[in-house]
């Protein structure tokens, strides 16, 4: 099973040297166009969106970014990249692919967080004869799931390719998924029966799906609280104002206290996820940012000098002793 | 359609120990050991629990040592999700 290089920087649309702030804007920017729920052709959206989150997901992370680099060196000096020799283990029998979980076969290959089973493979001996009656074994992955769908819930055909361990051929099962609402980042999901075959007639191994938040163009989570970065302007800080701000499900109307600071949050209470059956839900966090106008008018210029000559304001009072 | 694999899905003693084939007074001697939580099992119980076996039989890992990975495993996956919430 080979695998396709993925170039992640072309599908952001942004160089090698990008900064870090230079992805996130533009993984904000082509998620809002290509996000399932404004777009026309759904479909299509979200293969896309799917996409450009794996790309987020490599390059957003400063340490699968570096090996997502050193990695496409190596691919172009190698051609196409021997994956077995680069995991340092045997290929065949122990290879599967997912379908359905949201990841390519490339990121799943070179940086899904966990290890395809509970443990490294080397620590899951083979038993030695088929004679005994054995467990197959636990298979491990990950599913991207977008907010709405850990805000309401719903169900995904996954499908799991694998070699038999005993006659090496490959198989493929097909099954439906339940993402219950309210999953958090991190939680696994239970597929019980589908992983390894047994042996001997042993059962068969379970699945567990890792679930993945998909990146947001305009949320992040946090167990069930979920958190939007609210751009303000500095007037908006310094006298307050009220803002309609986006939540999971409709808008909701904020008070900016006047005299807000940069990085300050405000709450409302019980507009996250659901936290699990309980019917509660966690909450939602506006995070000030703060933002500065980049190009002035004369007449804004000659405000923001009028303000200079007239405010006694010092920032840095604390350092005059 | 049936999915038994609701995350919210609570076991009792008897499932657990059905569906993992440890013996319930095993599973609550890991219980009063630490190594799993004692208040509702559920799938990451089971999840721990096949670790736990794992770990014991095919590694030899004794109970002192399955403590200390168990804990390092949590606080491994605690400190990577912290870290993606942060992005």
């Amino acid at each position: 099973m080979s695998v396709e290089f993925k170039d992640y920087y072309a599908i952001l649309g942004v160089s090698r040297d990008a900064s870090a702030d230079d992805i996130k804007k533009a993984f904000r920017k082509l998620a809002r166009k290509h996000h399932p729920d404004v777009a026309k052709d759904k479909k299509a959206a979200e293969e896309k969106f799917k996409e450009i989150n794996e790309a987020n997901e490599v390059l957003g992370d400063p340490e699968k970014r570096k090996k997502y680099d050193q990695l496409g060196m190596d691919w172009q000096h190698a051609g196409e990249f021997p994956h077995a020799a680069h995991r340092g283990r045997a290929a065949a029998p122990h290879e599967f692919n997912f379908g359905g979980t949201g990841f390519s076969d490339f990121f799943e290959q070179y940086f899904s967080g966990a290890s395809r089973y509970g443990f490294p493979e080397e620590m899951h001996p083979r038993p030695r004869a088929a004679t005994r009656k054995h467990r197959g074994n636990d298979i491990e992955g990950d599913i991207l799931v977008t907010l709405e769908e850990a805000m309401h819930g719903s169900v995904r055909s996954v499908s799991l390719q694998m070699a038999d361990p005993r006659t090496g051929k490959l198989q493929t099962h097909s099954f439906q998924v339940r993402i219950p609402p309210g999953v958090t980042d991190g939680k696994r999901i239970r597929v019980p029966g589908q992983g390894e075959p047994g042996f001997s007639g042993g059962e068969a191994g379970d699945l567990y799906l890792r679930v993945r938040h998909a990146a947001h163009p305009d949320f992040n989570s946090h167990g069930a609280d979920v958190f939007h970065e609210l751009e303000i302007a500095p007037w908006e800080a310094v006298l307050g104002a009220e803002i309609s701000v986006p939540t999971l499900d409709g808008t909701v109307k904020l008070r900016i206290p006047p005299g807000s600071e940069n990085g300050q949050q405000l709450r409302v209470r019980s507009r996250g996820l659901p936290k699990g059956k309980s019917g509660e839900r966690g909450d939602f966090h506006a995070v000030l940012s703060i933002q500065i106008p980049e190009k002035l008018t004369d007449e804004e210029r000659s405000l923001w000098e009028k303000l200079r000559s007239v405010s006694h304001f010092n920032p840095r009072t604390h350092r005059q002793a | 359609m049936n999915f038994p694999h609701d995350d919210e899905t609570a076991y009792s003693l008897d499932i657990v120990a059905e569906i993992t084939g440890i013996p319930p007074q095993t599973i609550l001697h890991y219980q009063e050991a630490g190594l799993i939580r004692s208040s509702t099992y559920d799938d990451e119980t089971i999840r721990t629990l096949r670790r736990i076996e794992h770990l014991h039989s095919s590694l030899g890992v004794n109970e002192s040592g399955l403590r200390l990975i168990l804990m390092l495993m949590n606080e491994v996956d605690r400190l990577q999700n912290d870290l993606r919430s942060k992005r």
